[in-house]
């Protein structure tokens, strides 16, 4: 059991090594590490330190968090199916980035601002909705609740991109497909600090999300208090999920597959499941933002499309070897 | 007129050609690559596009990337205000052109697209760029 922890240590930390190391400027893994600690060329310290660290750790955070947030609201809705972005969150991210786009809005923050208000709209509807008595947070109608509240907001967001002409709404829609471009020490320091909160939650609620995954009344004749565990776990979930929207945009694939993949490998016990999802989440977006830069150069991926890519066919092998 | 205008703008011709970067969105990073409307005005006042071997008009890169083509000149489509703004993230600053304020921004139609103004387009471009000091 302790090898498999430190192999994953291990992968985590060589994966960090790589997306340090590579990028579109070629520079000798020898003066990357000079770099590091602010000797050499003064162009290779900047772009080493001011770039490629936070982008690297950013990746890092951001993947292990939607790892984390999918595996337990598997747990929470009980559905193998579910997905950070699944509860709505994507539609309402995407109607608040294209709004500021169509209402001019133009700072550095604007794009990402709205886009996690748009999301954090989502969450409370989605909230709202699945609240079916004053006490009764029902996990059924919170999946339905989380696609219909997703779908109406796409809606407004292709209502919107219909009638506005402004023609950097495909700029938006870029953003939105996910991309760790904007990486600064500034906005990993800003996700880190506000990821803190939601993820020591979750991963507080490792024992009780045990008993939650067994069935609801299983739970509850378990001694859970269910009702408060639901909403605490949908809530931080979602709220560390608009969080990595506003930094990264939509990120999909690592929230609903790294789960899985921890499962087939590692069990189903969360003490264990989450804090390896989060590693092995972490790895995966590191990884794939380093093809996502590196695949052609010059010209950038979207990362979503890269963590699709990377991670399908490595589930598939998981799958095979899991049924055979 | 245009015709003429253009050929005198052509002979209008310098030794040293100062490296562009064309900044159209600031994130994800989106920069002007070969056969757009903005890289002929460039060329046309007397700049080289650092993006020529991008074969479509606009694409995401990286800051990374944009530092390491290291332009003398980037060309920001907005306002001042703005472009000051961006160019003073720290992020940015590893762009060695934005380190030292070596920017302009883009504000009027003229430069979004094809028309008679393109000559007036082209005129501004050069009085940007023969400000621009190349190494």
């Amino acid at each position: 059991m302790m090898s498999r922890w430190i192999a994953l240590i291990v992968a985590a930390l060589a994966v960090l090594v790589v997306g340090i190391s590579v990028g579109a400027f070629p520079i000798p893994p020898t003066d990357v590490w000079r770099a590091l600690w602010g000797q050499g060329d003064a162009a290779t310290v900047s772009i080493v330190r001011d770039l490629r660290v936070p982008r690297a750790l950013l990746a890092f955070l951001v993947g292990g968090s939607l790892a984390v947030c999918g595996a337990s609201l598997q747990a929470v809705v009980r559905n193998p199916l579910a997905d950070p972005f699944l509860l709505g969150l994507s539609g309402g991210a995407g109607l608040g980035a294209v709004l500021a786009i169509a209402l001019h809005l133009r700072s550095i923050w604007a794009i990402p601002a709205s886009a996690f208000a748009g999301a954090l709209v989502a969450v409370a509807l989605v909230y709202r909705l699945a609240l079916v008595t004053r006490t009764v947070l029902d996990a059924r109608v919170l999946l339905l609740a989380g696609v219909v509240v997703g779908a109406f907001m796409a809606s407004l967001m292709s209502a919107v991109l219909a009638v506005s002409p402004a023609a950097e709404l495909r700029n938006a829609l870029l953003w939105l497909m996910g991309g760790l471009g904007g990486a600064s020490w500034q906005s990993l320091g800003v996700f880190a600090v506000y990821a803190v909160i939601p993820l020591a939650f979750i991963l507080a609620a490792a024992r009780p999300l045990d008993l939650l995954s067994l069935g609801e009344d299983p739970a509850r004749f378990l001694g859970a208090d269910v009702e408060r565990l639901k909403r605490l776990l949908y809530l931080s979930a979602s709220l560390l999920t608009a969080a990595a929207v506003a930094v990264s945009g939509i990120i999909g694939f690592v929230g609903l597959v790294v789960p899985h993949g921890v499962r087939i490998r590692w069990g189903h016990v969360h003490l264990v499941l989450l804090p390896a999802a989060f590693l092995a989440g972490g790895s995966l977006l590191v990884v794939a933002d380093a093809v996502a830069r590196m695949a052609f150069a010059p010209v950038e991926l979207p990362v979503g499309v890269v963590t699709a890519l990377v991670g399908v066919p490595v589930f598939a092998v998981l799958i095979r070897r899991w049924n055979a | 007129v245009f015709e003429r205008t253009l050929d005198s703008l052509n002979r209008i011709q310098r030794g040293a050609r100062p490296r562009v970067a064309t900044i159209v969105w600031d994130n994800p990073p989106i920069v002007i690559g070969s056969g757009s409307f903005l890289e002929d005005l460039i060329t046309l006042a007397g700049g080289e596009n650092v993006f020529a071997d991008i074969a479509q008009p606009s694409s995401t890169v990286s800051i990374e990337t944009i530092a390491g083509r290291n332009p003398d000149m980037l060309l920001l489509l907005g306002n001042d205000t703005a472009a000051a703004f961006l160019l003073s993230r720290p992020e940015w600053r590893v762009v060695r052109a934005a380190r030292g304020h070596r920017f302009a921004a883009l504000k009027g139609t003229e430069f979004s697209r094809p028309s008679f103004r393109a000559i007036e387009a082209v005129r501004q471009l050069e009085s940007i760029l023969r400000a621009t000091p190349v190494p």
